[in-house]
C-alpha cells in the first residue's frame, strides 16, 4: 500500500470514528442531557463511564451539529468504498501482471533437440534470420508493402494483415515503427504437423511504435521506445516445392502463398522458407 | 477429447493451421461488419450465424450507422474444448481481441457512440464445426459454379460468376460466437 494512500485511509477512518463517536454523544446529548455531565456520570454504570475514559467526559466532547456529523459519516463511507474499489482494481492489475509474467516464461530448447528436425541448424544464423524476418514484416506493415507480406506470412495471416491495413488506409493512418533492437531470441519448441515444421520463437525487442494521421502522431508516443516480448510461430514445409501451377502449369516461385502470374490462380501451398503463422504479444512495457 | 485424440481421428488436423483459420475468420467477420457486407465471409459461417449478423447489419443500416473496430487485433487464441457428434467435430476457442468499438453516422462520418480513444479487450467464445465426411481441399480451390480459381481465405465469392465457395464441405466453419 502506498504511503499516501495509507495516510488518506487512516484519516478517513479517524473522521469516521470521530463521527460515530460523537453521534451517540450528540444523540445522547439531546436525549440524555444530564448523563454526560460531570456530576451525574459518577453515579451511572461504572463500565459505561470508564469505557468513555474520563468520568467527566468533558475533555473529549466537541460540539458537532447532527447534520455535520451525518455529512462527515457519509463522506467517510463514500471515501472508504472508493478506496476499496481502487485497492481491488490494483490487486486485479497485479494478478494480471503476475499471470502475464507466468505465461511469458519459456525455456530455450537445446540445440540437439532442434537438430533432430533441422539437420544443418546453426543457432546464430537461424535466430538472426528469424529476427530479420520479424523486422522485415514490421517494415512491410508500416509501408503497406503487401508483396513482401505475402512472401513472409501464411495465407491466413496475410489476409488478416491485408484487412487490417485496409482500415488504416481508409483513415489515412500509418503505423510508424523504427529503431529496432534485438534483445533476446530463442526457440522454445519445434514439432512436425502434417508435412510442416512448426517452431515457436520467443523474441525480446524494442522499437518506436506509434500511429500517425496526416503526419501527426495520434496514438502512441514518438519519444518512448516500447519493450516487447513476443511469441512467434514460424512454419516451413517438409515437402518439395510445388514448382508448377496446378492450374496452368506455369513455373512458380518459392513463396508461402502465391498468385500465378499467368492464370492468376491463388495457390495456398506450403513453403520451404520459414513464414510467420502467428505473432502474439506476451508482455509490453 | 484432446488435440492429440483429434489428430488421430482427423489426420488432416493441424493445430497451427486451425488457429490461423480461427484468427482469419474472426478478422474477416468483423471487417465484413465494418463494410456492412457479409458476402466475403459467408462461406466461413454457419447459416444461423450468417442470419444473426445479417440482422445486425440490417439494424445498423436502418439506424444510419456504421460500426467500426479500429486497431483490431487478435491478442491470443486458445482451444478450450474439443468434442464430437456422429457427424461432426466441434472445437470451442477462446479468442481475446482488442479494438476500439464505436459507431459513426453513415452519411456524415461523425462519431455517434462507443469508445474511440482506446482499445478495449474482449473475450470471445467461438465454436467451429467440421463434418467428418469432408473432402480434402486442393491447394488451388475451384468455384463450384464455373470452375474458376477462388481465393477462399480472402473471399468466398467467385469473381467470375459470383457463386459462393462452400467451405463447409471441406473445412471448419464458424457456427457460434459469444
Amino acid at each position: 500500500m502506498k504511503k499516501k494512500t495509507k495516510i488518506i485511509f487512516l484519516t478517513v477512518v479517524a473522521i469516521l470514528t470521530l463521527a460515530i463517536y460523537y453521534i451517540p454523544n450528540v444523540k445522547a446529548d439531546s436525549g440524555f442531557d444530564a448523563d454526560y455531565s460531570s456530576s451525574s456520570s459518577s453515579s451511572s454504570s461504572s463500565g459505561f463511564s470508564s469505557s468513555r475514559g474520563s468520568s467527566s467526559g468533558s475533555s473529549f466532547y466537541i460540539p458537532i451539529e447532527p447534520e455535520v456529523a451525518i455529512l462527515l459519516l457519509t463522506i467517510s463511507l463514500i471515501a472508504i468504498i472508493a478506496y476499496f474499489t481502487y485497492a481491488l482494481k490494483l490487486i486485479d492489475k497485479e494478478i494480471e501482471e503476475l499471470e502475464n509474467e507466468k505465461s511469458s516464461k519459456a525455456d530455450k530448447l537445446p540445440v540437439d533437440e532442434i537438430k533432430k528436425y533441422i539437420k544443418d541448424y546453426k543457432e546464430d544464423i537461424f535466430e538472426n534470420d528469424r529476427y530479420n524476418d520479424f523486422v522485415e514484416i514490421q517494415k512491410a506493415w508500416m509501408n503497406f508493402d503487401l508483396e513482401t507480406l505475402r512472401n513472409k506470412l501464411t495465407d491466413e495471416l496475410y489476409n488478416q494483415y491485408e484487412m487490417q491495413l485496409d482500415t488504416l488506409k481508409q483513415k489515412n493512418q500509418k503505423n510508424v515503427m523504427h529503431d529496432f533492437t534485438k534483445k533476446d531470441i530463442f526457440i522454445s519448441d519445434i514439432n512436425k504437423e502434417k508435412n510442416n515444421l512448426i517452431i515457436t520463437v520467443y523474441l525480446k525487442t524494442s522499437f518506436y511504435d506509434y500511429i500517425t494521421q496526416d503526419n501527426k502522431v495520434i496514438r502512441g508516443d514518438k519519444q518512448y521506445k516500447l519493450n516487447m516480448f513476443y511469441k512467434l510461430i514460424f512454419k516451413s514445409s517438409l515437402e518439395n516445392d510445388e514448382k508448377h501451377c496446378p492450374n496452368c502449369g506455369a513455373k512458380l516461385n518459392k513463396n508461402a502463398s502465391e498468385k500465378c502470374k499467368y492464370c492468376g490462380s491463388i495457390i495456398n501451398k506450403s513453403n520451404n522458407n520459414w513464414v510467420l503463422a502467428k505473432k502474439e504479444v506476451k508482455k509490453q512495457s | 477429447m484432446t488435440i492429440e485424440d483429434l489428430k488421430i481421428k482427423d489426420k488432416s488436423f493441424s493445430e497451427t493451421d486451425f488457429i490461423s483459420k480461427v484468427d482469419n475468420t474472426y478478422i474477416m467477420l468483423l471487417s465484413s461488419i465494418i463494410n456492412q457486407n457479409l458476402d466475403r465471409v459467408k462461406h466461413k459461417l454457419s447459416n444461423k450465424l450468417y442470419e444473426r449478423y445479417s440482422i445486425v447489419i440490417k439494424k445498423l443500416k436502418a439506424n444510419n450507422e456504421k460500426q467500426l473496430y479500429d486497431e483490431l487485433n487478435v491478442k491470443s487464441t486458445q482451444i478450450i474444448d474439443i468434442d464430437e457428434t456422429d457427424n461432426e467435430y466441434i472445437i470451442k476457442v477462446l479468442l481475446i481481441s482488442r479494438y476500439m468499438d464505436y459507431k459513426i453516422d453513415l452519411n456524415t462520418n461523425m462519431y455517434k457512440s462507443g469508445i474511440n480513444d482506446h482499445r478495449i479487450e474482449i473475450n470471445n467464445y467461438l465454436t467451429f464445426t467440421k463434418f467428418k465426411s469432408t473432402k480434402n481441399e486442393d491447394i488451388v480451390k475451384y468455384c463450384p459454379g464455373c470452375g474458376g480459381n477462388i481465393d477462399s481465405n480472402n473471399t468466398g465469392v467467385c469473381k467470375y460468376c459470383g457463386s459462393i465457395y462452400n467451405t463447409k464441405d471441406y473445412d471448419w466453419i464458424l457456427s457460434d460466437l459469444k
